[in-house]
């Protein structure tokens, strides 16, 4: 070794191997989730251990949606074109919520949704109602209060007509300060501590950006914060 | 009793499917680990299960291709089809499957499909 970098050259086989690589993980994923399932269906658990296993369950779910998230968006860049079609905001939020709420039932979010009926924006497999789960999904893990109050609104970002915002508020987000996406894709070393726990938001990013928005996120000086995720609106003919 | 044939490439994942349906009441028939065993499994039986509970990628012989193969033989055989493929879905329902859960979900969510598959087929019977 010479000490250079040196390059894998993954490039056109990564789909296919990310492709492979979430199989096994879903499987090993569904192995787990079964076994929990059995254990607390075959024998008497304290509420203590029914806690557990709740908690245990939701972990194995957050991870089949990111591993999903990730092979969806390997998946796309072997793709000429994305394949685009028109969607409600109002509806995917709704979407979002729906599996929020299963995914992690035992944290009790309370949600304030003020949607936009009239916005349409441009989707892709799904992607706007799982950029908003992710981030979704991250903003509770990072509320370390008992049970997190989010709110959700629609809003239309400058006059240029052409975007719609999510916005995702929660005073008590445990954030680093000053935190910015694109400094800490881009820097490494120390700032990239900061990345821990975000894998939801940065995996938000990649989707809203590959459907043309972006993604901001709204740091306070102590605790509390917002994400705002802008989307291509639907241009009407 | 609704009786089952656990067809997926995964020792555990059977064991588990088997322990938890039998739990919850169902006969589990058999098991197969491939394609091609859970066809002969599936012609060697006298008695057909209700429903075959049928996983994708396996060696041998892919869910699917076992999937049109079981329903050549009996085109009323009821197929739950379970993948972490979400994209072979489509190919799944083309060649017979009658539901389509993807890995890795709860047992409920495939007791739910389960009990309506056998609803359906009783309905239909009368």
């Amino acid at each position: 070794m010479n000490g250079e970098k040196q390059s894998l050259g993954l490039g056109e086989e990564l789909p296919a191997y990310m492709d492979l690589l979430s199989h096994d993980i879903l499987n090993l994923n569904q192995t787990v989730l079964s076994s929990i399932e059995f254990m607390t269906s075959s024998s008497s658990l304290d509420d203590r251990a029914m806690e557990h296993a709740e908690r245990a369950t939701s972990q194995i779910r957050i991870s089949t949606l990111l591993v999903e998230s990730i092979n969806k968006l390997c998946l796309l860049q072997k793709e000429d074109d994305l394949r685009t079609t028109t969607v409600v905001l109002a509806d995917e939020v709704a979407k979002a919520i729906h599996a929020l709420n299963d995914i992690l039932p035992h944290r009790g979010v309370r949600l304030t949704v003020e949607s936009s009926p009239e916005a349409v924006v441009m989707d892709s497999k799904d992607m706007v109602s799982q950029s908003i789960l992710n981030a979704l999904i991250n903003m509770v893990q990072l509320d370390p209060s008992e049970s997190p109050e989010i709110t959700i609104k629609t809003e239309r970002p400058g006059t240029d007509g052409l975007t719609w915002r999510v916005r995702l508020e929660d005073s008590n987000l445990a954030l680093s300060k000053n935190l910015d996406l694109d400094t800490i894709v881009s820097e490494s070393g120390e700032s990239r501590s900061k990345t821990v726990r975000l894998a939801g938001i940065l995996l938000s990013k990649m989707m809203v950006e590959t459907l043309g928005g972006e993604i901001e996120i709204d740091c306070c000086n102590e605790r509390g914060g917002a994400f705002l995720m802008t989307y291509r609106g639907a241009v009407s003919t | 009793m609704t009786s089952v044939l656990i067809v997926d490439d995964e020792l555990f994942i059977v064991e588990l499917y088997r322990d938890i349906l039998q739990l919850r009441g169902y006969k589990v028939m058999g098991t197969a680990f491939d394609g091609e065993e859970a066809i002969r499994r599936y012609s060697d039986s006298f008695e057909k299960p209700d429903v075959v509970i049928m996983d994708h990628r396996m060696p041998v012989m892919n869910g699917v291709e076992a999937t049109r193969e079981i329903m050549r033989l009996n085109p009323n055989q009821k197929v739950i089809f379970v993948s972490a493929d979400v994209l072979v879905e489509k190919e799944a329902r083309e060649a017979g499957a009658t539901e389509f859960l993807p890995k890795p979900f709860r047992m409920d969510d495939l007791i739910e499909r389960m009990q309506k598959v056998s609803t359906v087929s009783v309905m239909k019977a009368f």
